[in-house]
């Protein structure tokens, strides 16, 4: 007999990452763990709220089937000693199945032992598979509670595995399995579940939505027609509704009112006070400026509706008068006086102040101007953005509102009649925030968003806090990210390790209290931006070997890196390169054995494709290294491997004298040496 | 449940919530005699939730926190203000559907309001303190803090405690629907200005214009010294008075604007390795 499985854990409040997190992994799990027990379900599907995580796997037998298979060994000749008992590879193999020596039989000259599994109920898997749904779960943060040893994300309450209509037996430190769970908390606390079919329906009339599409679905409806009797519509500039739809199992939205003596705000200020930590939706009239009013998303009865309401307005209220009173007080002391305080604030107790921060943005942003050959205005509005670029983190609206820095900075800058570009290049200081978000639209915003990025990154390498696997808790991928997507934006050069060594320098002569000497930490951070790009260029279909590949360049420049690896990838099926591809091979395979001598001397040169041979490398060799592009510097190479070739076909490299052959060797390294500005072309699978 | 329409006093409230939580099982030990910044930091709570032992608490602490003083012209920014702290030693299973119970009982049935359990949790570096939980939402407004406590003084707790802080504050301006803190009804014809006002003025003025620094300087150098003494002597519980004595001293420095960053690191890390010495002493283990 087939039936759904229902396995359900009923938590306490989960945290939305939590969340995102089971409807990611439960089904894979669940499904992994049956089909290992050999009851592979025809399909699965999650189900999460903030008070639950279910799974459901259609199509599960009630009994794992007996099986017979079998499983072949070491050959018949290695199965037995000389004095004709069994060998170890004999034994081995039988432990392996729970077999002895003598139960195994011989198939086609093989040692095969006949393995029988029982038929084993479902039942019996209960609570293996509640233990694995647990633990295949990985939770950004778990927790104990009460007195047990259980970690999860938040403590679970009940737990229901129900195969049809029937309860299987497990148990989740002290909770038996059952049929009860939990309906809205309002509603109907307690819920009696039947068959497994009517668990969305059953769950839906005690007021829990367990789909989160649809939860979705209603939320986004219910905001759009209620914005519409305000002759508006609803904005989500914060995207807060991807945490509201783990907030809520009962989704309805009620609007509030602004008092109108709070419009005066910044537009930002207003839609951060409503969307940060509040989660509520701003709403926009048609020529899309803000509204006196706001939805939120409610999990309360309708009866409720009028309390709720006035309790959210005076929330809201709340929070606008902080930022009255915030930038009231604020436009007193002005962003001068606010840059004065930074050598009261700590920005990492191990690399200083803001003040000694500001003093490294100020040295960095003349640093990658200069290398970038940035001059005039732009460089010295960069510099003065660079000055300001912290002093927002001193207002008392930062204060209040984290997520205005940059923004503040800019609307101060502009009160203390600052050059527009100055206060522009405050704000996009902070872009990229993440993968696909806008860049700095000007030359002085790029320069200043560069520079905090080289700081960032350097300065947390050298206290030797550099990301490992999922912890980047400084975000400096993020960061990283930034430096290579704001370089591609505006073509600047720029010389990763001379950048990486300044910054190193800036913090030293400052006493920053550091782990790592510069050369540790250039040869963290380099490759660490460079593999930013290769993601880049990966996510745009360029092969790993040929990254790889133009890796081997040597290149330290994220752009030329770059420009490389596209170049070898346009070049991937072009006789050419892979002509290029065989002499390097040839090259490299006598040259990782044999020893060459210092230099090439000419005198030992007999052969004509010697002496041709030394010549183009001669030639071509300067002439690869300073090609202008990449795609260039590959042609010079391809002429290259002619060369290569006729010397193979003309001499016997490996020759008797020895001096002869040190020479030849070098020669060859010569040659590899003029083809390594185009990469390490072993690296490429062909 | 509340009977007529008169909205709770601040006393009331405080009085309400010590009635349920005794029911519940709760020793209501009252607040600590000596400056702590909140009610975790009161013994009955972070001693206690080390070790074994049951133990279930509830009690209101004055919290002093010298660098918020507004020199009482803020609406609900104040250097000494209420929390009501309950601690439960195991966390009870059901301890969720006990806390909206606690509202019920000054009032607020949850079945009238929107009620929210959101992720936030707490961490206290100068502790060693870190646990799970939930900032609970009244229609929008954060009114408790709700907190398993997982680590304390560097130590793994086993059982886990709860920790309920209500801001009482808070809680009362939203009963007796009023906007600033100094409005409350603290008894009947008594408002919470009456009571604090005054003492709000002069103790901000003190924390940020007249307290001896040279004096608060020697003094945390002392309890420093004095709870050295007490651990030598086996005295923890004597030992953490000496750190909350510190951490005031060092609180109080703050407001006065005297200490300089490095200064600030190097303080937070000597009472930070008191508590550590202290908890592990108080469970009787070696500071590994």
């Amino acid at each position: 007999m087939t039936a759904p499985l229902l396995i359900e854990l009923g938590c306490e409040e989960l945290p939305a990452n939590a969340c995102r997190v089971a409807e990611r992994e439960a089904g894979l799990t669940i499904e992994r763990l049956l089909t290992e027990r050999r009851l592979a379900p025809t399909s699965v599907e999650v189900f999460v709220t903030p008070r639950r995580i279910a799974v459901i796997a259609e199509g599960v037998a009630s009994e794992a089937p007996a099986e017979t298979s079998v499983q072949t060994g070491p050959p018949e000749k290695a199965a037995r000693n000389d004095d004709g008992s069994w060998s170890k590879a004999a034994e081995g193999f039988a432990r392996k199945h729970g077999l002895t020596p003598d139960e195994l039989e011989v198939r086609d000259g093989l040692l095969t032992a006949t393995v029988s599994v029982a038929a084993e109920p479902l039942a019996t898997h209960a609570q293996a598979l509640v233990d694995g749904l647990i633990e295949g779960l990985q939770m950004p943060k778990n927790m104990r509670w009460g007195t047990g040893t259980q970690r999860f994300s938040r403590p679970i309450r009940t737990l229901v595995v129900l195969h049809g209509d029937t309860v299987l037996p497990a148990e989740v430190q002290g909770v038996q399995s059952g049929r009860l769970t939990c309906g809205h908390r309002l509603l109907q606390p307690v819920l009696e579940l039947g068959t497994v079919d009517d668990y969305v329906s059953d769950l839906g009339g005690a007021g829990v939505g367990v789909r989160t599409a649809d939860r979705r679905e209603i939320i986004e409806t219910l905001l759009t027609s209620l914005a519409m009797t305000h002759n508006s519509t609803w904005d989500d500039p914060g995207r807060v509704l991807n945490e509201v739809v783990y907030l809520v199992e009962w989704p309805r939205v009620i609007d509030g009112s602004i008092h109108e003596r709070y419009l005066d705000l910044p537009e930002r200020v207003l839609v951060t006070a409503m969307q940060s930590h509040q989660r509520y939706l701003p709403l926009r009239g048609s020529t899309g400026t803000l509204r006196p009013a706001f939805l939120t998303v409610v999990n309360s009865h309708p009866d409720a509706d009028a309390m709720v309401r006035a309790g959210n307005e005076r929330v809201l209220a709340g929070r606008l008068d902080d930022a009255v009173f915030s930038l009231a007080k604020d436009r007193v002391r002005g962003i001068e006086a606010m840059a004065a305080e930074l050598d009261r604030i700590t920005y990492h107790q191990r690399l200083g102040t803001l003040a000694d921060r500001t003093a490294r943005l100020e040295a960095l942003v003349a640093a990658v101007a200069d290398g970038a050959g940035i001059v005039g205005d732009d460089r010295t509005h960069a510099l003065e953005a660079a000055r300001l670029a912290k002093a927002d983190l001193a207002s008392t609206l930062v204060g209040e509102f984290a997520e205005l820095q940059g923004e503040t900075g800019m609307e101060y800058a502009r009160a203390a009649g600052q050059p527009e570009a100055v206060a522009v290049a405050i704000r996009e200081q902070y872009q990229p925030d993440g993968a696909g978000r806008p860049v700095p639209e000007t030359l002085p915003g790029a320069l200043l968003a560069l520079a905090d990025r080289f700081d960032q990154l350097v300065g947390v390498v050298a206290i030797g806090e550099r990301p490992t696997g999922s912890r980047d808790p400084y975000a400096l991928r993020r960061a990283a990210a930034g430096i290579v997507e704001i370089q591609s934006r505006y073509g600047l050069a720029l010389d990763l390790p001379a950048l990486v060594a300044t910054t190193h320098a800036l913090l030293v002569a400052q006493d920053a209290d550091l782990e790592l000497e510069v050369t540790a930490t250039v040869e963290i951070v380099v490759p660490f931006i460079l593999d930013r790009v290769d993601q880049a260029l990966g996510d745009a279909g360029v092969p790993v070997d040929v990254q790889r590949a133009a890796r081997g360049a040597g290149q330290v420049d994220p752009a030329r890196h770059a420009a490389l690896a596209r170049a070898l990838h346009a070049a991937a099926d072009s006789a050419e390169l892979a002509a290029a591809h065989a002499a390097v091979t040839r090259c490299s395979r006598i040259v990782e054995k044999e020893t060459a001598a210092d230099a090439v001397d000419p005198a030992l040169l007999s052969d004509a494709s010697e002496v041709a041979l030394a010549e183009v490398v001669a030639t071509l060799a300067p002439r690869i290294a300073t090609a202008l592009d990449p795609a260039a510097a590959l042609q010079q190479a391809a002429a290259l491997a002619p060369a290569v070739d006729a010397l193979f076909d003309g001499v016997m490299v490996l020759a008797e004298d020895p001096a002869v052959r040190a020479n030849r060797v070098r020669l060859l390294h010569d040659a590899l040496a003029a083809f390594q500005p185009i990469g390490d072309l072993t690296q490429l699978q062909r | 449940m509340q009977t007529d329409l008169t909205p709770l006093s601040f006393q009331d409230l405080i009085l309400r919530l010590q009635a349920f939580w005794a029911a519940e099982g709760c020793a209501i030990v009252q607040p600590y005699h000596t400056e702590v910044g909140a009610g975790t930091m009161n013994p009955a709570t972070l001693l206690r939730c080390l070790g074994p032992e049951p133990w279930a608490t509830a009690y209101v602490e004055p919290s002093i926190r010298p660098t918020d003083g507004r020199y009482a012209e803020n609406p609900y920014r104040l250097q000494h203000y209420y929390q009501f702290q309950v601690l439960i030693k195991p966390s009870p299973d059901a301890i969720q559907e006990s806390y909206l119970r606690s509202l019920a009982a000054i009032g607020i049935a949850a079945a009238e309001h929107d009620v929210r359990f959101v992720e936030d949790n707490w961490e206290a570096p100068t502790l060693g303190a870190w646990g799970t939980g939930w900032e609970v939402w009244l229609d929008g407004m954060e009114v408790t803090q709700f907190t398993y406590f997982q680590q304390a003084g560097g130590i793994d707790c086993d059982p886990i405690s709860v920790e309920l802080t209500y801001g009482l504050e808070r809680l009362a301006m939203y009963l007796q629907g009023v906007d600033s803190c100094w409005d409350l009804t603290w008894a009947p014809g008594l408002s919470y200005a009456d009571v604090h006002a005054r003492g709000e003025r002069e103790w901000s003025a003190y924390n940020f214009e007249v307290a001896d620094v040279a004096g608060l300087v020697r003094a945390f150098d002392h309890h420093e010294a004095e709870c050295g003494r007490c651990l030598e002597a086996a005295l923890p519980i004597p030992a953490y008075d000496q750190v909350l004595k510190c951490s005031h001293a060092f609180n109080l420095l703050d407001a006065r604007g005297a200490i300089s960053v490095t200064e600030r690191v190097a303080y937070i890390g000597r009472v930070r390795a008191l508590a550590r010495a202290v908890a592990h002493a108080y469970l009787g283990l070696e500071l590994s």
